[in-house]
């Protein structure tokens, strides 16, 4: 058994689908990251917490392919990068919700969701629609919507896509609190059904709620607190991020 | 999975639209300065063919389409080379109906 496989639990094991292992990343001089692992874990929804401009969202988007990193590499669905690149990793199943501008101005909503549709075989775009409460809006362009709408229709994005694994950067940000409690449950559906979700931001009463497993990022390291309730008990964490 | 016919079309139809404005800035210049609006020296043609998919790559940057296209598995700079087909087909289209009609 590798260290990887051994699960939160200590008795369950469930193989990560997606590892960025130990990666660093300096921008201009400023070491942002310097050994940081993140894991997403089929049927799970596991958190990133961490301060402002300490690293998660790079740490995200390097798992996502989007930056490279200096050092480490990314494993996803059984193949090894030492520079992943979203395009590729999207083939296989990854889906990265930015914190905004998933959808393009350019398209209606709902081409850009058949577009996800005809390229991945994936779900009916009405119903997937109906499920987010957005089908009234599918016609319009992103920017015609609300900010809880748009987050609303890149929900939709990632119900028609059916990712394996899904990597969502500050979702909850700028959303009221009716689309939070829908955001939570959508991303409970999708971990319930075998996705690997993996969520960053800074609403800890709602994250800690919803998720499985807390990953705590700071001083340019990450480390795996386990469940909620283990997380909470942490007392660095607790002092440091929760502030309680 | 399957292809992109539908995302590269849409990028198509921007990229006829990038050619053809560029066409007609090149061509208002050179009759503005006296010369043959459609014919162009080798190197302007060249410029005329080229320059849309980087233009085109630039464009899918500004409109911050990046992360969508890598979702649907796209690479921005393989779609960006979409833009070398309406200035390739365009511009061998004016010659051939260059020397046709001359």
């Amino acid at each position: 058994m590798t260290a990887l496989e051994i699960a939160d639990t200590g008795t369950q094991i469930k193989k990560p689908i997606l590892v960025a292992d130990c990666v660093a990343k300096s921008f201009r001089g400023r070491r942002v990251l310097s050994s940081a692992s993140l894991r997403g874990v089929p049927g799970q929804l596991r958190v990133l917490f961490g301060r402002n401009g300490i690293g998660k969202s790079t740490l995200l988007r390097i798992a996502a392919g989007l930056v490279a990193p200096d050092s480490g590499s990314v494993h996803f669905a059984g193949r090894s990068y030492l520079a992943a690149h979203l395009p590729t990793l999207a083939k296989d199943g990854l889906f990265f919700l930015p914190d905004h501008d998933l959808l393009a101005s350019a398209f209606t909503v709902r081409t850009q969701l058949e577009w996800l549709r005809d390229r991945f075989d994936g779900a009916d775009v009405l119903e997937s629609a109906r499920r987010i409460g957005i089908e009234k809006r599918l016609d319009r362009r992103p920017h015609q919507l609300s900010g809880g709408e748009l987050r609303r229709a890149e929900l939709t994005a990632v119900l028609v896509r059916r990712p394996c694994c899904l990597l969502a950067d500050e979702p909850y940000r700028g959303i009221s609190p009716v689309d939070q409690e829908a955001l939570t449950a959508i991303l409970r559906e999708l971990a319930a059904s075998g996705v690997a979700v993996v969520v960053t931001g800074h609403e800890t009463a709602t994250l800690l709620d919803a998720a499985d497993h807390v990953t705590w990022c700071t001083s340019g390291t990450t480390y795996e607190l386990g469940t909620p309730p283990v997380a909470r008990a942490h007392e660095a964490f607790r002092r440091d991020y929760l502030g309680a | 999975m399957h292809s992109v016919r539908s995302v590269r079309r849409a990028y198509l139809l921007r990229a006829v639209g990038i050619w053809l404005t560029m066409r007609l800035a090149v061509s208002v210049v050179l009759a503005f300065g006296g010369e043959d609006p459609i014919r162009l020296a080798p190197p302007a043609l060249l410029a005329l063919i080229v320059l849309p998919p980087v233009l085109m790559g630039i464009d899918i940057g500004r409109r911050r389409e990046a992360i969508l296209l890598a979702n649907l598995g796209i690479a921005r700079n393989r779609i960006a080379l979409v833009a070398l087909v309406p200035s390739l087909i365009g511009e061998c289209a004016i010659l051939v109906a260059r020397s046709v009609l001359a």
